[in-house]
């Protein structure tokens, strides 16, 4: 189908389909965005006028009283720390089932496949009860490894989603002529060199796109820091937006502000790569 | 370089490389480790749990109870109720979430004009939080200072009397509405790239022949998309099916579990009440895992059939 060929009024009618959805999206970010702009007698008497002058007392008073600076800390620190932890291990993982023969091989593929059909979401309390056995047992031996009240059980439960990037950079790492690596060993690399100078650097695609993929995912989790992080010093964004909420009700101008401060930041970074993260979502998820 | 696929392209494993065992057993081990303990180990502390009531975490306290959760659930209305939002979630969002996306993915692909910046729009939801979606979304739809309910009242009609979210017939309906609001972009995004893969020659030569816009796509472009299609289905069908963060944020499984999802429901009865029921929580979840295991199956089933059918 070639659009410019379409009769004029399919080709409105298409137009205007577009345009509807667009402007529904746009519209509730847009209201949220200048909705955050306002004083509070200006949201009290036109809620949604623009506003006649620009004010950031709001998004002041809500980064103060959200606490915001830790907020972005705690969900950086978490993000960050579980990307990096899941890429290099499945990275490795995924070298050694690409190019190495040994009888488990086939059995160990197909066991790292099994986490790509269990829903997660479903594992909560096992998972829960898993951790505080565990911090029950580092605490009866004195090990200063806090499984409870601190951001490490949601960063372990995240390194245990390996099954995607695992197969995803596996499959890269086949596709990569084995000459390449050859080529190395024939000059006296080591095994670790390949893979960290040759193969590598050549499954950066693969490895990008998986990096974009886990963040994105963790970043706006919601579910497991609910579960774990109970102090509100160790509150992840979506989490401490939840509390926000709940705390200031009649206030709406300044939870606005605070959503704006939660939602602009990602807007900012999707403006900017906006082509890399598409192609990393969707070749990520496409790889089913 | 080969466009990689699940296995490579290789069911055999690597069909090049070293024989050093050992050195791979090291490669791999710390993906295992972390993989086994905690995920795999919860997955199968579901399957034990889910026929216990255990609630502690000592083993001493752990007793097996046999079939009786699972009695329990069949007698529970809120379970059957939680089963039926989701599954209503799943339908709706194979209809509709799906669909729109075909729609768009199509129209766009034609090339009309700013075809890169609607698309690069509809994706922009995809990469906020839910959460921040689910509290932007009460503020819409509030009775009182919601723009809906304004702009239906200035046109002399009444919104529902307890707003959207509050009608316990409808809030499911507007949790739906806004989930798919948030997702379509992304599932479009997955039907481009299949149709993106598809030879241009094939649309042409049947341009040529005098095929109608009509025919082209019902014909010749969506046949050849199927199997991009059944992948983002089952995509759709397990996001919707484990529905969390929104349902949360915006009804809060309310009013009276009216618009409770499975996973609301678990969380409900394993970690977020006062009295947690861990063990009936769990068997849940199990039911939970083996019905998401069995959607995809069914749906990769039928889209083999289909394509059975098709090369006949």
């Amino acid at each position: 189908m070639v659009f410019r060929e379409l009769s004029l009024p399919v080709r409105l009618l298409f137009y205007l389909f577009l345009a509807v959805a667009a402007v529904s999206i746009l519209y509730p970010l847009t209201w949220m965005s200048y909705t955050s702009l306002k004083t509070n007698e200006e949201v009290m008497f036109s809620p949604f006028g623009l506003p006649t002058r620009i004010s950031f007392e709001n998004i002041a008073e809500a980064w103060q009283t959200g606490n915001f600076a830790r907020l972005y800390a705690n969900s950086i620190l978490i993000a960050v720390v579980s990307v990096i932890g899941i890429i290099s291990i499945s990275t490795t993982a995924a070298y050694g089932l690409a190019r190495y023969h040994f009888s488990a091989n086939r059995a160990l593929f197909l066991y790292f496949l099994v986490g790509m059909a269990v829903p997660t979401q479903a594992l909560m309390v096992p998972s829960f009860k898993l951790m505080a056995i565990l911090d029950s047992w580092a605490n009866a031996l004195h090990l200063p490894i806090p499984l409870l009240n601190s951001p490490l059980p949601v960063i372990l439960t995240y390194m245990s989603w390996s099954s995607l990037a695992i197969i995803f950079i596996r499959a890269y790492f086949i596709s990569i002529p084995p000459e390449l690596e050859d080529a190395a060993r024939v000059d006296g690399a080591r095994e670790l060199q390949i893979l960290r100078l040759v193969m590598v650097p050549l499954a950066m695609p693969a490895i990008a796109t998986m990096t974009i993929f886990y963040f994105v995912f963790f970043w706006n989790d919601f579910l497991w820091p609910l579960i774990y992080l109970h102090k509100h010093t160790l509150r992840t964004i979506p989490l401490g937006i939840m509390h926000f909420e709940g705390k200031y009700v009649s206030l709406w101008s300044l939870q606005v502000a605070a959503l704006s401060l939660a939602a602009w930041p990602p807007i900012l970074i999707y403006i900017l790569f906006h082509r890399r993260i598409q192609r990393g979502l969707t070749e990520g998820a496409l790889k089913f | 370089m080969r466009r990689p696929t699940l296995t490579g392209g290789s069911e055999k494993g690597p069909q090049t490389g070293r024989y050093d065992g050992r050195f791979a057993l090291f490669l791999i081990a710390p993906a295992f480790f972390f993989y086994t303990v905690f995920l795999i180990l919860p997955l199968f502390g579901t399957v034990v749990i889910g026929f216990t009531d255990w609630t502690g975490i000592s083993f001493s306290t752990l007793r097996f109870t046999g079939l009786e959760n699972f009695i329990q659930m069949a007698g529970d209305e809120f379970f059957w109720g939680a089963f039926r939002n989701s599954f209503l979630f799943v339908a709706c969002c194979l209809l509709f979430q799906v669909g729109v996306a075909l729609l768009f993915a199509v129209i766009l692909e034609s090339g009309p004009r700013y075809a890169r910046l609607f698309r690069s729009i509809f994706f922009v939801p995809f990469v906020i939080s839910l959460v921040v979606i689910g509290i932007l979304f009460n503020f819409l739809l509030d009775p009182t200072i919601g723009i809906v309910d304004i702009l239906l009242r200035a046109v002399g009609l009444d919104g529902p009397k307890f707003g959207w979210l509050g009608t316990t017939t409808l809030n499911v309906f507007v949790v739906i509405a806004v989930h798919i609001w948030r997702n379509f972009g992304f599932t479009m995004f997955l039907l481009i790239a299949g149709l993106q893969a598809i030879p241009r020659e094939l649309q042409e030569s049947a341009r040529l022949d005098g095929a109608t816009a009509w025919q082209l796509t019902t014909r010749i472009t969506i046949p050849l998309l199927r199997e991009v299609l059944v992948v983002a289905s089952v995509i759709t069908s397990i996001d919707a099916m484990r529905v969390f963060d929104l349902v949360y944020t915006l009804t809060g499984g309310g009013p009276f579990h009216s618009s409770e999802t499975v996973v609301t429901y678990i969380y409900q009865l394993g970690l977020g009440g006062a009295r947690t029921q861990h063990g009936y929580a769990t068997a849940i979840a199990l039911v939970l895992v083996l019905v998401i295991i069995g959607m995809s199956v069914l749906q990769f089933t039928l889209a083999r059939a289909g394509r059975g059918a098709v090369s006949n």
